[in-house]
């Protein structure tokens, strides 16, 4: 199926949430849908699942027949090819199994199917064992996991996901991004909409940036992410440890230099540079590790604060570095204010860029 | 004089006799007290459904209306009851004052904005995520009602206990509208407030005990349901 979108607007109480959003989805992939608090993502996700009507402009589905494409005009008929995952995701009463064979029961599959598919997509999702538990007993993570099970039961052929790993444990938020890059690959079109560029970075192929209802810049997140104005979008989505700083030489390696703090990086870059840095591509040790990456810097914990599944830890480097790492591992450390630890990553995690 | 123990040792004689005035006074109060909460879920859920599940103008003062009706006395729908099903009355030639479908009408009209109200509340704090996701998941008109119904079952179970519970203590309306005629229209709630003023304590403290155990064993079950509906 494909959604051509053309002039949509939305308003809610005299107040313009959409404004003009014209966009095709057809090929399979991932499509991101990226833009601060309030700039009308879900507004948009939800329009395009047809949970709210557009005030004005042409919202069209279509189903490719021997002709090339027919408009899809009931709604029943189109809400069956599409799913809707929301954040958070909510459960049923009931076991996790009730809610996986939710959507093929109200197809009226036959039971044996629906076992059959519910095995397979909790297989898939590291759910197994856990149809008879109770739904909304579980943890956020497992509950995302369920969620996204009871939605590829059905096999849509697009999947909506609102901020589909926020609030996730590491473990649960990588399983869900890898089922999205699966679910791409089979040929499905994957939408979500989120916050987490680094995210958009690793599986989105196709960026949409919504800002105050327009889309601003469009584009293969190839091209918005690594070749578009990257301090506008650092500072714009509040990319975490974004550094200004210059490159040097130092024979076949390059340094990148903020003050005196300097680190070792990958690029073909020379001069004034800015470079940005995963949080979560950072390992803390108690210890100089010994090991492949070229950056081991020593620091001072500064701050920790809990942020959904993980620790935001703040070091002091020479100049404040913040570093994503599990509850447990701050537990095992014995982390708090003014530890002593290293921070190590490779020089190819370190994004550097000329800024125009 | 009044002799408590005594009293009380009659009336659980009373009791252990299965004494066929009392038993039949107690499945006459269980009886009616079923049928009008039967009646009131039954009118309750749907409105409560048309009400929350539809968008319309004026729609918090429909629902603001119903809560306010929770707090009519009681005493005033039996004054309403009676004026309508008397002989003299618009709904006199149905003659049902002072039989047990009357007590049924009254006890009806009395819990129907109590279980709306309960409903309105239950769907109401269900939220919109959970009917989007069905939606989402492909369900019709159909499977939708149904899906929500089961959504809040263990909330409109509780409203309906409630309700009952409501009916079952009731005493001045029934009065009222049911007259209370001996094997008749006497029920738990009225045959207390009568044998108490006789002095026929002993009759009295029986029924009033077998109230009190259903009463708990309601608020007993009431417990259970709202746990589970907890969940």
């Amino acid at each position: 199926m494909k959604i051509v979108a053309r002039n949509i607007s939305k308003s809610f109480d005299g107040k313009v949430v959409l404004k003009d959003i014209s966009l095709i989805i057809e090929k399979p992939g991932v499509y991101a849908l990226v833009g601060p608090n309030g700039s009308g993502k879900t507004t948009l996700m939800r329009m395009l699942a047809l949970l709210e009507k557009a005030d004005s402009g042409i919202l069209k589905y279509k189903v490719r027949d021997s002709e090339g494409y027919a408009t899809l005009n009931t709604t029943p008929g189109i809400r069956r090819k599409m799913a809707l995952i929301h954040n958070p995701a909510v459960m049923f009463s009931g076991s996790v199994e009730y809610n996986i064979a939710y959507g093929l029961k109200v197809r009226r599959t036959a039971g044996k199917i629906i076992r059959k598919r519910a095995q397979q997509v909790l297989e898939h999702l590291s759910l197994s064992g856990f149809e008879k538990r109770q739904a909304r007993s579980l943890s956020a993570g497992e509950i995302q996991r369920v969620a996204l099970a009871r939605a590829l039961v059905i096999e849509p052929e697009i999947i909506f996901l609102d901020e589909p790993t926020a609030n996730l444990d590491p473990i649960s938020a990588k399983l869900i991004e890898q089922t999205i890059l699966t679910l791409a690959r089979r040929g499905k079109k994957v939408i979500l909409a989120t916050h987490n560029l680094w995210q958009v970075e690793r599986i989105a192929n196709w960026v949409w940036f919504l800002n105050d209802g327009v889309i601003s810049i469009s584009g293969t997140a190839q091209d918005v992410l690594h070749k578009g104005d990257q301090a506008f979008w650092g500072k714009f989505l509040g990319r975490d440890n974004l550094f200004a700083g210059e490159i040097g030489k130092m024979g076949n390696r390059k340094l990148f230099k903020v003050g005196v703090t300097e680190f070792e990086v990958v690029t073909g870059l020379e001069g004034q540079a800015m470079a940005s840095l995963n949080p979560t591509e950072i390992i803390l040790s108690t210890q100089k590790l010994v090991s492949s990456a070229r950056n081991v810097l020593e620091g001072v914990v500064t701050e920790a604060v809990s942020e959904g599944g993980l620790y935001k830890v703040t070091l002091d480097i020479g100049l404040l570095l913040d570093v994503a790492i599990t509850k447990a591992s701050w537990d095992e450390m014995g982390l708090q204010k003014g530890s002593k630890v290293y921070a190590v990553f490779k020089a190819s995690s370190v994004r550097v860029w000329r800024e125009e | 004089m009044f002799n408590l123990i005594q009293s009380l040792q009659q009336a659980l004689g009373l009791l252990l006799k299965f004494d066929a005035e009392i038993w039949q006074i107690v499945l006459m109060s269980l009886r009616v007290s079923l049928a009008s909460s039967v009646i009131a879920i039954c009118l309750a859920v749907p409105l409560s459904f048309a009400i929350t599940q539809n968008e319309f103008k004026g729609k918090r003062i429909v629902i603001g209306t119903v809560n306010s009706f929770i707090a009519i006395p009681a005493v005033v729908i039996g004054l309403v009851c009676y004026l309508l099903l008397s002989r003299s009355g618009p709904l006199g030639f149905w003659r049902l004052l002072y039989t047990p479908s009357a007590i049924i009408i009254a006890q009806t009209l009395l819990i129907i904005p109590l279980m709306t109200g309960l409903s309105i509340s239950a769907l109401q704090s269900l939220g919109h995520r959970v009917k989007e996701t069905m939606i989402t998941l492909g369900a019709g008109r159909r499977h939708l009602t149904l899906g929500i119904m089961r959504e809040v079952r263990f909330a409109m179970a509780a409203a309906f206990i409630t309700g009952f519970s409501r009916v079952l203590g009731e005493t001045g309306m029934t009065m009222m509208v049911g007259g209370n005629i001996k094997g008749e229209t006497r029920v738990m709630t009225t045959a207390i407030a009568l044998e108490t003023i006789k002095g026929n304590f002993e009759l009295g403290i029986a029924l009033g005990f077998v109230l009190l155990v259903v009463a708990i064993g309601i608020n007993v079950v009431l417990q259970l349901v709202q746990g589970r509906a907890g969940r």
